[in-house]
């Protein structure tokens, strides 16, 4: 340990000029207890990051109990027996690291950053927590009182990310990705211990979890610490989890909403496959493609035909290739001064169907292909971007190359094969849309279209 | 081994330690808040405190120079990732507004609306087809042109001409104003919507009352409506020139290519003037309340005053309170006081936000209604036990080491290390402030903090703003 901060070299600079830039390529490896771990080395400074991934999130959570996922990761800074209440968080401050945590639909992730000697403390930490927590019930009862405030000030307050919670609840009828991952304020108020520690108990195990580090550390070092602190663990045997499927054609929805806001916008989503869950692969590169036509930057299409024509002040559209399953392709807008927000939608979707109509050009294309080149490079300058996306690559079995390799898979989708995928799910049963009014520019007083 | 060494040395980031100790008396596992307990029972912890008692010290070769035309410099090469991070940092922020309150982000929004020379549109697909970003923004002291390309020299040269055109001949046209305005006044009421908006609203009109910090940076409704293209067209002229402006180069480029790029856009860039020095805030005589009715679930609660100019003889000591009273990561007085002992806040924090003059100190936190005055109450209470007894020894030790181990953590990604030779060259920091950084903090003293923070600091003399719910006649219920 400590090797690299410790070596101090003089050598003359012009020796870096040959040296090549090239990645160095990420490592993966498991333990007999299922733990499985991946290294990426690179010693740009002594410094080190590593990510516990849980496979657990909101979307594993029967009715009743949402939030509970997320309401374990508070628990998790709060005690086991060898690290007491109140010292896990002051622990890494005192070794100068920083550490924190978030949950979504599918996983619940803890991450610590250190300087690069500081990785055994790192592990043994994660070890101590990963089986060991003690659930005071006191403790309990307050961190649910901070999760509540977080529900006030992330969604309730705003009314922007409350919209976005009705939405979710409105365009997936079946996904068990419809409740928010921070839960029902009405769930978290009967939320108890006991829950929480079965929640625990359940999902919280070597052989459903994967550990990431990425950093000034090599393979050999952080395989004999992996081992240290974490092979005493037992192997524990997991629920099953289903992939997550939403329905092919679950109708046309759309749902009007008034809140006391000052900005009215509109959200509209396609139902989609992910690269996980699409019947042919093929599917889902084309659809990524097509939403980097859409939406790849300012030149590319919902700015130029919605944006720079005046009728929307702001939009932002997703779609993530990379989704634990079905999925959505996402479009949010602030309409222009003027403009209705039913006026908005059309726009939209005259922008969007345009792409079941007509091959988008060689050149659209090749701007979004140079997009994918660059943030393949550009990925790699970010520890925590890095961690993260090696965690999603690996949590849907891909490989861990798999950025690398997307030009080349791309590139064998042609304009035809986009402009069929448009075809075959940019229809009106696959949309959800919804309003959201403010007191001062009001619904109409007409039924809202909801013609395509 | 090797071939490790020579990486570390590839990134003009070396990094050695000297093994005196930091400051041996005091008891360093003993925090604020009792004793770190686990450190008696994890094995690691013997290596901790090994490695802990090491200064680190960094040697991190910031190059500088001034081209011909007078636009200074800061380059530092890199070349582990094949990519180039440029920047060119202005002063040209909202403090530059005059009485035309969101005219510095009038600008700055319309930096990529192309040319007078080439489309909105045309520029876009220009920086997009060799997947280059460029982004333009703008903040209280600083304006700043961002662009982020591969180093392939046929993919940056391109990217860095067009980024050079964009500079120095931005279009402007009427049409992309009056769309750029309505955003504007979205952006306006989006603030005004969230009671952190409406509250930093406030805090920043009552601390800098007539001072151009006072402004919020989008401007108010009717001053965006008054401005013109003329008047963008003026701001970019006087303020956009190589006079006033900082060229930042990271990654993955030699010295020589770094010159020559230096050069085409110094040439490029409009010639000028540096602007004027701008006044000195007065100081808060007086504790000043104001409380903005929302109908928001959260009230919350801001409160502050003048704190730290960036090149401030207080700097140092101050960030070292600040780390142990409401700093980074969930070790601190406020954060224990009123989330881990009591469930009454989400996030609270303290912070200095160290400008050209001084910027504020602020403490800010959402909780439910009804708690609200309490939660206040026992705020100001802290601070005031703060400022009295100062931290200890211990504490400020810990904070110390806690600053300076994090340090090499904010020096990993280039576009942070861009960020930090930005505000070097804006502020006209040494070269050598990245490596002298550590020995600084080190050298900081108990008493040290304790005397900035009576002298600085004054609970009783500051503005409190909160936005939430209306007030209730009478704030009794305790929180303790």
């Amino acid at each position: 340990m400590g090797v690299a901060i410790r070596t101090v070299l003089i050598l003359p600079l012009f020796i870096m000029a040959s040296l090549a830039s090239a990645a160095i390529a990420p490592v993966s490896f498991n333990l007999a207890n299922g733990l499985r771990v991946i290294v990426q080395e690179d010693h740009r400074a002594p410094v080190v990051l590593t990510q516990v991934w849980y496979r657990v999130g909101s979307s594993d959570e029967p009715p009743g109990i949402t939030g509970l996922s997320h309401v374990l990761e508070h628990m998790m800074f709060k005690g086991t027996v060898k690290v007491p209440v109140g010292e896990f968080s002051r622990l890494v401050a005192y070794a100068g690291g920083d550490d924190n945590a978030y949950t979504n639909d599918n996983f619940t992730v803890y991450f610590q950053q250190h300087l690069a000697d500081r990785l055994p403390l790192a592990l043994e930490l994660e070890a101590d927590r990963m089986m060991g927590l003690t659930f005071d019930a006191e403790e309990f009862a307050r961190e649910l009182k901070v999760v509540m405030e977080e529900r006030r000030l992330r969604t309730d307050d705003n009314p922007q990310a409350l919209a976005m919670e009705r939405f979710q609840a409105l365009s997936l009828l079946s996904s068990p990705e419809r409740n928010p991952t921070i839960g029902w304020m009405r769930d978290l108020e009967r939320l108890t211990v006991e829950d929480a520690r079965a929640w625990y108990q359940r999902w919280y195990a070597p052989a459903n979890a994967t550990l990431i580090v990425v950093g000034d550390v090599t393979v050999a070092q952080v395989r004999e610490l992996v081992e240290r602190y974490f092979a005493p663990l037992p192997l524990v045997s997991i629920p099953r989890r289903a992939l997550i499927r939403e329905l092919d054609s679950p109708g046309e929805r759309s749902l009007s909403l008034t809140l006391p806001g000052q900005v009215p916008s509109l959200y509209i989503g396609f139902n989609l496959p992910s690269l996980a869950s699409a019947r042919d692969p093929q599917d889902a590169y084309a659809l990524q493609l097509l939403s980097g036509v859409l939406d790849g930057g300012i030149s590319a299409r919902l700015e130029r035909d919605v944006v720079r024509t005046n009728q929307a002040a702001a939009i932002r559209s997703g779609y993530d290739v990379l989704a634990r399953g079905d999925t959505q392709l996402i479009i949010t807008a602030v309409p222009a001064a003027g403009q209705s927000l039913t006026a908005l939608r059309e726009a939209i979707l005259k922008s969007v169907y345009a792409l079941r109509d007509e091959e988008v050009s060689v050149d659209e294309l090749a701007k979004v292909m140079a997009n994918v080149r660059a943030q393949a490079v550009y990925g790699r300058d970010e520890l925590d971007d890095r961690a993260q996306q090696l965690g999603r690559l690996d949590a849907l079995g891909l490989p861990l190359t798999w950025d690398d390799e997307l030009p080349a898979r791309l590139k064998a989708i042609t304009p035809k094969t986009i402009r069929e995928v448009a075809r075959r799910y940019l229809q009106p049963e696959r949309l959800a849309t919804l309003f959201l009014y403010t007191p001062n520019s009001p619904a109409p007083t007409q039924p809202v279209g909801v013609t395509p | 081994m090797k071939q490790r060494s020579l990486w570390r040395m590839a990134v003009g980031f070396v990094a050695l330690v000297t093994v005196t100790g930091i400051q041996a008396s005091a008891d360093h596992s003993s925090t604020p808040d009792g004793p770190l307990t686990a450190l008696q029972r994890l094995s690691s912890a013997a290596a901790l405190e090994q490695a802990r008692s090491q200064r680190l010290s960094l040697n991190i070769p910031v190059q500088q120079w001034q081209t011909a035309e007078g636009l200074r410099v800061l380059f530092w090469p890199n070349d582990q990732i094949p990519l180039l991070d440029t920047r060119l940092v202005f002063d040209a922020g909202a403090a530059r507004d005059g009485d035309m309150s969101g005219l510095a982000s009038a600008v700055s929004s319309l930096m990529d609306e192309g040319t007078t020379r080439r489309s909105a549109q045309a520029v876009a697909e220009g920086f997009e087809r060799v997947g280059a970003e460029f982004s333009a923004s703008s903040y209280r002291d600083m304006a700043l042109l961002q662009l982020r390309t591969l180093s392939q020299p046929e993919y940056r040269d391109q990217a860095l001409a067009l980024f050079a055109e964009m500079a120095s001949q931005p279009a402007f046209s009427e049409e992309a104003w009056l769309r750029l305005q309505e955003s504007l006044r979205i952006g306006q009421r989006q603030r005004l919507q969230s009671p952190s908006g409406r509250a930093g609203l406030a805090f920043y009109q009552a601390l800098y009352g007539s001072h151009p910090y006072a402004n919020p940076l989008a401007g108010f409704a009717t001053s965006v409506q008054s401005i013109k293209t003329k008047d963008i067209k003026a701001f970019h002229a006087r303020f956009y020139t190589v006079e006033n402006a900082v060229l930042v180069l990271v990654g993955d480029i030699d010295r020589m290519n770094a010159e020559r790029i230096a050069r085409e856009i110094s040439v490029a860039l409009l010639p000028g003037a540096a602007a004027e020095p701008l006044p000195l805030p007065k100081a808060v005589k007086r504790s000043q309340r104001e409380h903005i009715e929302m109908p928001s679930q959260q009230t919350y609660v801001l409160l502050g005053e003048l704190g730290l100019s960036r090149l401030d003889a207080d700097f140092f000591p101050l960030i070292v309170a600040n780390e142990i009273l409401g700093g980074s990561g969930f070790g601190s007085v406020l954060t224990r006081e009123l989330r881990e002992k009591r469930g009454l806040t989400y996030s609270v924090s303290s912070q200095f936000v160290p400008m050209r003059v001084p910027g504020p100190f602020q403490i800010s936190f959402a909780t439910r209604a009804d708690q609200a005055e309490a939660a206040l109450a026992l705020t100001q209470q802290i601070l005031r036990d703060f400022v009295r007894q100062g931290p200890d020894a211990a504490a400020v030790a810990n904070a110390v080491a806690q600053l300076t181990q994090a340090f090499p953590r904010s020096l990993v990604r280039t576009d942070a290390i861009a960020s930090y030779l930005g505000m070097m060259g804006f502020y006209q920091l040494p070269p050598e402030y990245l490596s002298q950084y550590v020995e600084q903090l080190s050298a900081v003293t108990p008493e040290q903090v304790r005397d900035a923070l009576k002298r600085r600091i004054h609970p009783d003399r500051m503005i409190v703003i909160t936005a939430g719910q209306k007030r209730p006649s009478s704030a009794t219920q305790g929180a303790r």
